[in-house]
């Protein structure tokens, strides 16, 4: 029994923005964030115990434990976590060989599909993501007390495909709707609000925990275009640590022997590089030996590392085909960029100070909220994002045939034409790869289908056009079509990384299960954000129809309305459901006289129609 | 009756699909300036690109999107000197690009020229040897786009056919020559 609403052609209002908000999220490889941003104002959330950066690590006891809870479980040997899942995203078992020994669990080949071993349980990267997701996510509900539904999520720009699909498959499985996927550096140049700055070249240096990357970006009246990136995926804060480690077990003589002390010893380098970072000298206690470390010390060990960050940033210039002089400012993303001595190396690289005002560990987050709300809410600027690797299917011989090349604007739609080797050839293999290699076997395989029932001819006759489809989001939609008989199959490009549909399905259900804890809180909130609707469109509805409304059926329905908002303060969810259904029964002439009348008018007049000439002409304009 | 006004939107954008011009709301010339593309591209993406279309009905969308596409396709094309040259010929309805049917067969003079030029790249034994016939082509294509911008602006279109296709073939074996430039400086 719900009430119909009905809006003339460009005038439908935004989704209830106010009943259920959009968030940013800054799913990271050591840690994530989640923001929102409302009326222009961006909050960092804060789970229970205050803190804003949630190590993206969970531990899979009874139910899965998310962030510093789930690091807590592991010291205390009550449960295995599984951390850096980031690095495993859109990965199928065929690449098992080449991550095996940089992750700390093994991993197996389920029928293609690359899974993590954790306990007695096998887990899809995916699952484990979608179980970070839906901490922020819960984390956001009990902290702005609404429905948290949608989300900008953002990637590293050199994401692939089956990256940002695998991506996008997490946030629904933890019942995210996906507004966009967005770059990081795109996300930390809205935070500083660059659509505003003066045109020209903007670089992003990022250096977290565990990778390194740089982007050159182009601003353009509010306009963002990517450039070029670069990086390295193995290099981050956490080789500091270990240099550092190292260097402390080496001048005390004593070196860790068990893996609890290698630990210890990490934690104890992480904090003197922290300290280090404010003051010039620091002691630190090991095994019962002091050690001095000067800030000159830390220094001479991380200059390598930096240097080769320095490298890295002077590559990306050349591939953009830029020089230093051409970049008008340097971003400073990650928690590694607080190290006065990084600060110092990129600000000489680039002959300029950068900027690093916003949290470096939060700064993602926050352009991803901003991005969110740009996305339910409207907004001046426009993210225009290219295609990070060139995608195109393979043809005879192995050999990759580019249909859509790297750094091209999204969306974009291409088309080749192929054709068959083999007389009566009657099926075409068709195997979607990405890379800019010219060997399938050297790009990334993303997906397989046979396109079938094509006309027995000669070889070389029957043309076969493939088109390829990228949406804003990045991700690939391929058909195929015989042009003679119009035979045709359509694929959205996803399995090769291994989830099929009915799988993601399953993960659905399963989650379910572990929702139970927090199910009451939640149902509570969805009737509380049904009921809001209902006001929401039924006042609306009054304002604009208010001549089919009798007085004191109005007097009745406002009466109602009050009830319910009582029922709603008082967070009572039986009282809400029932007031609902009260007001819902009661305003139920009221929506069948509007549904007449809409009927009525759309017999009377087109306005879809004039809309639509209007639209053709401008496209001949 | 919403589809099939859809689907009437999307043929007439497959009917100006080879107009690129057209798309970006710009009068056709080879001698175009990229500030004036660029605003142009632009311009249309502040309406048309997906994240502009935040609560507008599916018919106004879909529509969008369409255009979208086709404006990232238009800049893609008509910001290559190569491209402008093809999109130009084909409003004329000659047709270089190499692709389909109806396409204009280069002459006898340019088939000779472009096996001299594939000899030379194939016989080069060095890297010096290579940068040097790189250079030569990139030579060539500087000349191209000076002489089709003065085939262009004179409406001589066979000749500019011919130059683009020329043009077009040196693209593709300057292309062969920095792989085989690359092959062997990766092999030092």
């Amino acid at each position: 029994m719900s009430l119909l609403q009905i809006h003339e052609p460009g005038q439908t209002p935004l989704p209830h923005a106010e009943d259920c908000v959009a968030v940013g999220i800054d799913l990271g490889t050591t840690h994530s964030v989640i923001a929102i941003s409302r009326n222009q104002q961006v909050e960092v959330i804060k789970d229970e115990h205050g803190h804003s950066i949630i190590p993206s690590v969970v531990a899979y006891g009874n139910a899965p434990v998310v962030g510093a809870d789930a690091k807590q479980q592991q010291a205390q040997g009550e449960a295995a976590i599984i951390s850096s899942v980031k690095r495993l995203m859109g990965r199928s078992a065929a690449d098992i060989h080449a991550v095996a020994g940089q992750m700390p669990f093994e991993l197996v080949d389920d029928s293609g599909a690359l899974r993590v071993v954790i306990g007695k349980r096998t887990l899809t990267p995916t699952e484990v993501s979608a179980d970070i997701l839906r901490h922020l996510k819960r984390m956001a509900e009990r902290a702005v007390g609404k429905d948290v539904k949608q989300a900008v999520i953002t990637v590293p720009a050199y994401f692939d495909d089956a990256a940002r699909t695998a991506t996008k498959d997490a946030a629904r499985l933890a019942g995210l709707d996906v507004l966009r996927l967005i770059n990081e550096p795109t996300a930390a140049a809205l935070a500083y609000g660059l659509e505003h700055a003066p045109e020209g070249v903007y670089a992003i240096y990022d250096l977290g925990g565990g990778t390194f990357d740089i982007s050159i970006l182009k601003l353009e009246k509010g306009l963002f275009q990517v450039l070029s990136t670069g990086g390295n995926a193995a290099l981050g804060g956490d080789d500091i640590d270990h240099a550092l480690a190292e260097w402390i077990s080496r001048q005390s003589g004593a070196a860790p022997e068990t893996a609890a002390q290698l630990h210890q010893l990490l934690a104890i380098a992480r904090g003197v590089k922290e300290s280090l970072s404010e003051q010039q000298t620091t002691q630190v206690a090991w095994l019962g030996h002091s050690v001095a470390v000067a800030r000159g010390d830390l220094e001479a060990l991380m200059l390598p590392l930096i240097t080769k960050t320095i490298q890295a940033c002077e590559l990306a210039l050349q591939d953009a085909g830029l020089a230093v002089s051409d970049v008008q400012g340097v971003v400073l993303v990650g928690g590694s960029t607080r190290i006065p001595l990084v600060q110092q190396q990129v600000e000489t690289c680039f002959g300029k100070p950068a900027l690093r005002n916003i949290n470096p560990d939060e700064v993602v987050a926050v352009g991803a909220a901003i991005q969110a709300e740009a996305l339910t809410v409207g907004a001046d600027h426009l993210l225009l994002d290219v295609v990070p690797l060139s995608l195109g299917i393979e043809t005879m011989g192995g050999l990759a045939e580019k249909v859509i090349y790297r750094n091209t604007p999204i969306p974009v739609s291409a088309s080749q034409e192929f054709t068959t080797y083999q007389d009566g050839q009657t099926a075409m293999k068709i195997h979607v790869v990405q890379g800019e290699r010219e060997l399938v076997d050297q790009c990334r395989s993303l997906a397989n289908f046979t396109l079938k029932g094509i006309p027995p001819l000669p070889a070389n006759i029957a043309r076969i056009r493939v088109t390829f489809t990228v949406d804003a989001d990045g991700l690939l939609t391929v058909s195929a079509q015989e042009l003679h008989t119009g035979t045709q199959q359509q694929v959205e490009v996803k399995p090769s990384y291994g989830l099929e549909i009915h799988e993601i399905e399953t993960m659905l259900r399963d989650s379910m299960d572990f929702a139970q804890q927090d199910i009451f809180v939640r149902m509570l909130i969805e009737s509380k954000v049904e009921a809001e609707r209902l006001i929401h469109d039924l006042q609306a509805a009054i304002k604009r129809d208010s001549t089919l409304l009798e007085p004191e059926e109005k007097r009745q329905i406002d009466a109602r309305i009050q009830s319910l908002r009582n029922a709603i303060s008082c967070d009572d969810r039986d009282w809400i459901d029932m007031e609902v259904q009260r007001l819902a029964e009661i305003s139920n002439p009221f929506a069948q006289r509007r549904m007449d009348k809409a009927i009525g008018s759309a017999l009377q007049g087109s306005h879809i129609d004039d809309y639509e000439a209007e639209t053709v002409r401008e496209a001949h304009a | 009756m919403k589809k099939a006004a859809a689907a009437a939107v999307k043929a007439s954008t497959y009917s100006v699909m080879s107009n690129y011009f057209a798309v970006l709301g710009i009068e056709p010339t080879y001698e175009l300036d990229e500030s004036v593309l660029q605003r142009a591209y632009i311009a249309v993406q502040q309406q048309c690109h997906p994240d502009r279309q935040v609560g507008k009905p599916e018919s106004e969308r879909h529509a969008a999107i369409l255009r979208s596409m086709d404006a990232n396709e238009a800049y893609d094309v008509l910001k290559s000197p190569l491209g402008r040259a093809q999109q130009m010929l084909a409003l004329q309805g000659i047709w270089v690009n190499g692709e389909g049917p109806d396409q204009k067969k280069p002459d006898q003079a340019l088939l000779m020229e472009m096996m001299e030029l594939r000899e030379s790249l194939s016989e080069a034994k060095d890297e010096p040897e290579i940068a040097k016939v790189r250079q030569e082509i990139q030579e060539h294509m500087k000349a191209c786009d000076a002489v089709l911008a003065d085939a262009f602006r004179a409406g001589d279109y066979e000749r500019a056919a011919q130059i683009a296709m020329r043009f077009r073939y040196l693209g593709k074996s300057l292309e062969e020559a920095m792989a085989r430039q690359y092959q062997l400086k990766a092999a030092l």
